[in-house]
């Protein structure tokens, strides 16, 4: 990806579309660079020049990026008085791919997280979502999060005083108007979607408990559930399982895999084991930058990746 | 409400936290236009310190039901039989012989009426604070802004029999006023008064909450900016030349609608027509919280950004039942002016608003009844301390607001509730030793 900007770097987007949209199986356009990866002074040096270059020549806000393309972070930056927590981040993420971002503390993973979710502004850069025409940068969390992108934060965060139920009841995919919700009343469909989704995370005999009752790993998996009941396109997740037992873990494994497939998910996490267990791609953030990006077998022998990460 | 300013005082610092760290930016942010007004006593504490405001209810099993319907049965009944006692019982039992042993005199029905008032108020208290999280420390003045819309009929229901036998409220002929002020046009009638008298304080809420929540004024702060907003309203009211009747406010009321004010009668059936507004006002109330919009608002008091996460505008929520809220304490102030026969600027006054704060929390925030149950005890118990020991009374108010802080996070009504949640707590452990269920 970065090397076909190198290559042409007047033109960088449509050059990247030219690449992905006759390829029916784009993925593999995208997943192919393990060269650019161990390559960090290379990334620098491109994204400089196509940085420049996007400022002359943007493609037409109307173009999807791509039919297989769920997520695009381009050439992010944000800073937090001087300091780059994120610096120039470009990140393309397929349709129902499963992504783990992986990276020491303080490498701007959740800064990352902040930014597509609304949270953080950047001060330079856009995400889209489907196509060029939703950039995400300027919208409200709440209009990012209604457009599909749904969120888990690195503390289990639910609504503690509803129950397990009413929890999923919130979450669940519908109109947000406030009017809306006072006359609304749930439908058989949207109560057999809530028994569906609480049969996934296992919670179903816990569905009357309030939420702020629950042991730590049936939060964290509620918090799944609520955004599986949202039905977003693509999910970030932050740390899923910290401070998880074994089993818990290999649990919320399983659970990861069958989310993919059917929607785009980004985990972030520290726990090197898990990422193995499910990760096929890895990207590994670095002091705000993309260090390497590609197979997780692949990662792990990366020179580099073992200097900065794994080997300490 | 005609406690001096200095309520606050000996029920200061309650906070359960003495570890929160002073008061960091709090006093500073207060806006300029409001010098020394009574610092809140349920804001201190800074914004970090877990403080009345930001204090989490604690998660009780009590509403751990599946809720759909707003009421039970059950639940019908006891609203039905409330309502009755309070709209027919009590009004046949001032129509006895003062011999019958349960007759209530004609003097005590406009000051349960008065009462019933308060308690609306405290309803409407409660769905912003209880429920959303929301503590404003200015609804006195949506209150008093109603019952000045109410106040603006009935002075031009005098009509020339006043003390000057002008056409022109007294007030204004003191002044020396040649002509009625333009907003003071349509005001002599009273569909028209009534709309006002609504559509002003909602109005004014809705601006208010409008910057207020759009820029993400929270917790002491917005306490703070409401507490201002009532003390800046109150001096403006306080002026000759607003043209509100100034210190005096408006009153010398004679006539509501062709029937006097004076006559026992026209003060029943305010009394009766209150009760009627205050069940109506539960129930509806009891619909919004129990609606799924009730939902996302208690959602909105426990993790705010989540909900904003899940897709909803947690904005607009709190607008509507910030405005909502305003407007039912203006209809409150509405039917209180006629039964009290005055309305004036220290009705505004911040320990007014404070007070209103305490009845929640004393009669327990995050219910419906408890507001309306602290509103009548303490009211009550003003009324009768306030004869019997005058010095006492400030002193009782203080304690009994610090005693329910520390010990009873849910008021008088959750004591019922913390009772029954013990007990059956006490049967599920049973019942899951028995077959070894999930804990």
């Amino acid at each position: 990806m970065t090397n076909g900007r190198s290559a042409n770097g007047s033109v960088p987007l449509p050059d990247a579309l030219e690449a992905a949209a006759p390829t029916p199986a784009g993925a593999a356009a995208f997943a192919a660079p393990p060269s650019s990866a161990g390559d960090p002074p290379s990334v620098v040096t491109t994204s400089a020049v196509s940085s420049e270059a996007e400022a002359l020549s943007l493609p037409p806000k109307d173009v999807s990026v791509g039919p297989h393309v769920a997520l695009w972070v381009e050439n992010l930056t944000v800073s937090f008085d001087g300091f780059k927590a994120i610096d120039d981040v470009t990140l393309i993420l397929d349709k129902g791919e499963l992504r783990c971002i992986i990276g020491p503390n303080g490498a701007g993973k959740t800064t990352l997280m902040d930014v597509i979710t609304g949270k953080t502004r950047p001060e330079k850069g856009a995400v889209y979502l489907d196509s060029r025409v939703n950039d995400l940068t300027t919208l409200s969390e709440c209009e990012i999060a209604s457009l599909g992108i749904g969120r888990k934060f690195q503390r289990p965060t639910v609504f503690p005083n509803h129950t397990v139920y009413e929890n999923c009841e919130l979450a669940l995919k519908g109109p947000r108007g406030v009017f809306r919700s006072l006359f609304m009343r749930t439908t058989k469909a949207e109560r057999a979607r809530i028994a569906e989704v609480l049969e996934t995370i296992g919670l179903q005999d816990l569905r009357a408990q309030p939420a702020g009752l629950l042991a730590h790993g049936h939060k964290q998996w509620l918090e799944i559930g609520m955004l599986l009941a949202m039905d977003p396109k693509v999910l970030l997740i932050d740390e899923p399982v910290a401070g998880m037992t074994q089993p818990e873990m290999e649990r919320t494994a399983e659970l990861m895999r069958t989310l993919a497939g059917q929607r785009t998910v980004v985990v972030v996490e520290h726990d090197m084991e898990f990422v193995r267990s499910i990760a096929r791609k890895v990207t590994v953030l670095h002091e705000g930058r993309v260090l390497a990006e590609g197979p997780m077998n692949e990662i792990q022998k990366n020179p580099r990746v073992i200097e900065v990460y794994l080997g300490t | 409400m005609s406690t001096p300013p200095s309520t606050p005082s000996p029920s200061s610092s309650p906070s359960p936290a003495p570890s929160a760290p002073p008061a960091s930016g709090a006093p500073a942010a207060a806006p300029v236009h409001a010098p020394p007004a009574p610092r809140s006593v349920l804001g201190e504490g800074g914004a970090s310190g877990p403080t009345l405001v930001n204090k989490p209810l604690p998660i009780s099993k009590a509403g751990a039901g599946l809720r759909s319907r707003i009421y039970g049965r059950a639940g019908w009944a006891i609203v039905l039989g409330a309502a009755l006692v309070l709209a027919v019982l009590v009004p046949v039992l001032n129509t006895m012989p003062k011999a019958f042993p349960l007759a209530i005199p004609d003097y005590a029905i406009p000051l349960l009426g008065k009462f019933l008032c308060y308690g609306m108020a405290a309803i409407a208290m409660d769905l912003v604070w209880g429920y959303t999280g929301i503590l404003s420390l200015g609804h006195a003045l949506f209150f008093a802004l109603g019952g000045y819309g109410m106040g603006m009929y009935l002075m031009r229901s005098i009509q020339g029999q006043g003390v000057y036998r002008s056409n022109l409220p007294d007030f204004m002929v003191f002044l020396d006023w040649k002509e009625l002020p333009w907003y003071w046009r349509g005001f002599d009638h009273f569909p028209f008064a009534l709309a006002m008298a609504l559509l002003v304080p909602g109005l004014l809420a809705l601006v208010f909450g409008w910057f207020a929540f759009r820029s993400r004024i929270k917790g002491v702060y917005l306490s703070i900016v409401t507490q201002a907003l009532t003390y800046a309203a109150m001096l403006l009211f306080f002026q000759n030349a607003t043209g509100f009747g100034g210190n005096n406010g408006l009153t010398d009321f004679k006539r509501l609608l062709g029937y006097s004010l004076q006559a026992p009668s026209t003060k029943l059936f305010l009394y009766i027509l209150t009760a009627l507004a205050l069940t109506g006002t539960f129930v509806l109330c009891r619909y919004v919280v129990n609606s799924k919009l009730g939902r996302v608002l208690t959602a909105v008091r426990d993790a705010e950004s989540k909900v904003r996460f899940c897709g909803y505008e947690s904005t607009h929520y709190k607008l509507f039942v910030w405005t909502l809220s305003a407007m039912l304490c203006a209809l409150a102030g509405a039917l209180y002016v006629p039964q009290v026969g005055i309305i004036n600027p220290s009705e505004m006054q911040p320990s007014n608003s404070i007070e209103l704060a305490i009845w929640v929390a004393v009669g327990g925030r995050g219910t419906l009844i408890g507001p309306l149950v602290g509103a009548l005890l303490l009211n009550g118990a003003k009324s009768w301390l306030t004869a019997a020991f005058p010095s006492a009374w400030l002193y009782v108010l203080g304690s009994i607001f610090v005693l329910v802080t520390l010990f009873l996070p849910r008021g008088v009504v959750g004591l019922v509730g913390l009772v029954r949640a013990r007990l059956r707590s006490r049967a599920t452990a049973a019942a899951s030793a028995s077959h070894g269920g999930p804990s």
